[in-house]
């Protein structure tokens, strides 16, 4: 900053020097042309300096006036018309002061009369350079692609002309007209760049337009009085001429539309503020009143109302401006009366008064209305409803402008409303979790060793909780109940099913009955509390280590796995059964049966639910019993968990994924 | 999953083709209530093109038990896959639904 100021005194104080030198050397040349009728100084030297002159006047005013964009139009006019009006007043002054002298040998002295040129010269450089640069501000304003690549070019030609100077060009000779038409069309196309006069409001036009008026007149006294043939002066001159003429006639044209201009301005302030209103912390209601108060400003209604309704399609605000809740109860008698549809579709009503059946409404002044539904999703949020007392008083400006403030606000109460509803949800996964801790609390712990068995156990529900369900109860130190089922489904219904199940087992197990007659009884409670088309597959296990013996029913579940040691395979343990809950009466306890088999040391029992057998991989193939099977032969000498574990393996390897689409669960009672 | 609906003589015919999940039970499930409501007796379910039935669909069949029992309405399904016969027999549901093997044997069944 200080070093353009700098710059600028630097160029200030050389264009005074330049015009000084060039008085002084002018007037020495009179001089020395009335003594001796010769030149001292070439012609050159008082060409040179002028042009001297003009570079560092239009230089400093380059500076003074900077390159920092503003809006302050009217400031740099006024400016403007106060330097013209000063050089235009020093020319009138000088111009009368040479006239009433006329008659005296004042007027007559060459001296005189060269300062008083010379003076005039600099007022009007002066005149010029700042009007040029002030100008150049209005063009660049707002900058269009062009105007900051032509802009240069023009300045510079303009510079460049200072040394036509040099040259004494007749002002109708060709060379002339060469030079001087790609700066005046130059000029004239910059002179088009009149997007300034847009950002104007109504009254800084009408100044703008006084102060123009004013500014061309100077410039064309400017250029009566001191009519000089450069090309220069005279580009420069035309230039700001034809600016002020476009800029005038612009000005003029776009006062009686200024309003509009303003208007639409402050419609786009309201979309600012109704979308701002959609941050945290600010409430639903509060777009409603910013809704309806600016939808009637800005159309200059009369009247309105909004209506908004809550998720459920249930009333949930009413905000009415300038008509009371009765006569609006009484206008949507008639609108339905007249089989409009106030809820779907925006109705356009040009005059209420035609309708039907308004004999209620005759006290009311209004005319036409507009309706505009509010909805988000295809869910309808609200209606709003503008009044009018006169007909037709909405055009297709103000409906559209109503509408993009319906659909915004719209927005915002859609917003507002899936918040409330995400952080209910976060609620609700809370509170999955807890289940989830819960229904870990209902199970066994994974292994259990005792001397003549290894136990060990794997179970993954699907979602937070799960249908999947085992159990142990241990009878005496020697003998123990070893369950395992599934409830149909999954998620937090099948968790429910599945606590009951356990509370079933518990206490059933405890009667010490045979495990058929358990099923009987189990499937008896369930009966009442599983829903109609729900069932529960089960398989139940009495170990008996002194026996050696497993006493087993099976529910509908999938076929447990044997696995012989002396035979190194495996089997499918098959025994009749109907899953749980399908037959809901005494004619159940048919249908199942009991089996007994024994076992050897290294034999081993395989538990599980449909999950694994089921899950399939990439080309819809499932996992399958085989499968299951074949680990089973090839992994029976691992100890119980580390079967578990293989098994896991192969099914995730198989699936390529651990995230199954089902409960599953392993048991493995490995007999030593 | 799709349902494609026939009626010949007296029999009222469902078809079955795709997955019978979760979702696509519900469907099954009004079509069945409807046949019985409107006064079906005999209700035939083609099961060749019924890739994967999942418990859902095992209970929506397991469901219409009792009340057909109740109001003699005959179902018949017919021509199940291995897989989808397998599923039926673990659970022992093919001792409480009627399952044949063809439409032939099915109508049979229905019209005895």
């Amino acid at each position: 900053m200080t070093i353009s100021i700098k710059n600028n005194k630097l160029f200030i104080t050389l264009s005074i020097l330049s015009w000084s030198l060039l008085v002084i050397s002018n007037m020495i040349s009179v001089q020395y042309y009335t003594t001796t009728s010769t030149l001292i100084f070439p012609e050159y030297l008082s060409h040179f300096l002028l042009s001297l002159f003009y570079l560092f006047t239009f230089l400093s005013f380059r500076l003074e006036l900077g390159s920092k964009r503003t809006s302050n139009f009217t400031e740099y006019l006024w400016q403007v018309f106060s330097i013209g009006a000063y050089t235009i007043l020093i020319s009138l002054f000088i111009k009368f002061f040479m006239y009433s002298t006329r008659d005296t040998a004042f007027s007559q002295n060459l001296y005189l009369i060269n300062f008083f040129y010379h003076l005039n010269i600099g007022l009007i450089t002066i005149f010029l350079a700042n009007g040029f640069y002030v100008w150049k501000k209005m063009i660049l304003y707002q900058k269009s692609n062009n105007t900051p690549v032509v802009w240069p070019i023009f300045e510079y030609l303009v510079y460049i002309s200072i040394l036509s100077n040099f040259f004494s060009v007749n002002i109708l000779s060709l060379s002339f007209i060469a030079i001087a038409s790609p700066l005046i069309l130059l000029g004239l196309f910059l002179s088009f760049n009149l997007k300034w006069v847009a950002f104007l409001n109504y009254k800084q036009k009408w100044q703008c337009t006084f102060i123009q008026e004013i500014f061309d007149k100077q410039s064309e006294k400017h250029l009566v009085l001191n009519l000089a043939d450069n090309v220069f002066i005279l580009a420069v001159f035309a230039f700001i001429l034809l600016n002020c003429f476009s800029s005038l006639l612009v000005l003029f044209f776009n006062l009686p539309t200024s309003s509009v201009f303003e208007q639409k301005f402050g419609e786009v302030m309201l979309f600012q503020k109704l979308s701002q209103s959609i941050q945290i912390g600010d409430k639903e209601e509060e777009v409603y009143k910013l809704l309806l108060d600016s939808s009637l400003n800005t159309v200059m209604a009369d009247a309105g109302w909004l209506e908004i309704i809550d998720e459920k399609g249930n009333f949930k605000a009413f905000l009415n401006k300038d008509i009371h809740e009765i006569d609006v109860f009484e206008l949507k008698k008639v609108l339905r009366k007249n089989q409009v549809n106030i809820d779907n579709e925006p109705q356009y009503i040009k005059n209420i008064k035609a309708l039907k059946h308004t004999e209620r409404l005759e006290k009311l002044s209004f005319k036409s209305l507009l309706m505009v539904p509010l909805s988000s999703h295809n869910h309808r949020l609200g209606t709003l409803v503008l009044l009018k007392n006169i007909n037709d008083g909405f055009d297709k400006e103000m409906v559209d402008i109503i509408f993009t403030f319906v659909s915004q606000a719209s927005i915002a109460i859609k917003n507002f409303r899936l918040i409330s509803e995400a952080v209910h949800t976060e609620r609700y996964k809370e509170e999955l979790k807890i289940a989830r801790e819960a229904q870990k609390s209902l199970l066994p712990p994974n292994q259990i060793f005792n001397i003549h068995t290894e136990t060990a156990v794997f179970s993954k529900s699907s979602d937070e909780v799960g249908g999947d369900y085992y159990d142990l109860f241990q009878y005496s130190p020697d003998r123990f109940a070893i369950i395992i089922g599934d409830v149909s489904g999954k998620g937090t219904s099948a968790a429910f099913q599945m606590a009951q199940m356990k509370g079933i087992f518990q206490s059933l197990v405890q009667m010490n009955m045979p495990p058929d007659e358990f099923m009987s009884y189990a499937n008896n409670a369930l009966s009442k509390c599983l829903d109609k088309s729900s069932f529960i597959t089960l398989a139940l296990f009495i170990i008996d280590l002194e026996t050696k013996s497993i006493n087993l029913a099976r529910a509908g579940h999938c076929l447990p796995l044997f696995y012989k040691n002396d035979k190194k395979e495996a089997f499918e343990v098959q025994s009749k059964g109907l899953g749980l809950g399908m037959m809901r009466n005494k004619n159940y306890l048919s249908y199942i049966e009991k089996k007994e088999i024994l076992y050897c040391s290294g034999d081993i029992l395989l538990l599980y639910t449909d999950g694994i057998i089921e899950s399939i991989n990439e080309y819809n193939e499932e996992f399958g019993m085989e499968r299951l099977k074949n680990i089973l032969n090839t992994n029976a000498n691992l100890a119980a968990k580390q079967l578990i574990d293989k098994i896991i393996e192969e099914l995730y390897n198989f699936t390529g994924t651990k995230n199954i689409n089902d409960d599953y669960s392993i048991l493995v009672v490995k007999f030593i | 999953m799709e349902l494609t609906f026939g009626k010949h003589n007296d029999i009222y015919e469902i078809v079955i083709e795709g997955d019978l999940d979760a979702s696509s039970c519900i469907a099954l499930d009004k079509a069945i209530s409807e046949a019985a409501s409107k006064g079906e007796k005999k209700i035939l379910i083609d099961c060749t093109r019924l890739n994967y039935i999942s418990s859902a669909g095992l209970g929506v069949f397991m469901s219409y038990l009792q009340e057909f029992e109740n109001n003699k309405i005959k179902m018949v399904l017919y021509n199940l896959s291995e897989k989808v016969k397998n599923v039926f027999e673990i659970l022992g549901l093919d001792t409480l639904v009627n399952i044949q093997r063809s439409k032939e044997e099915a109508i049979k069944t229905i019209d005895e």
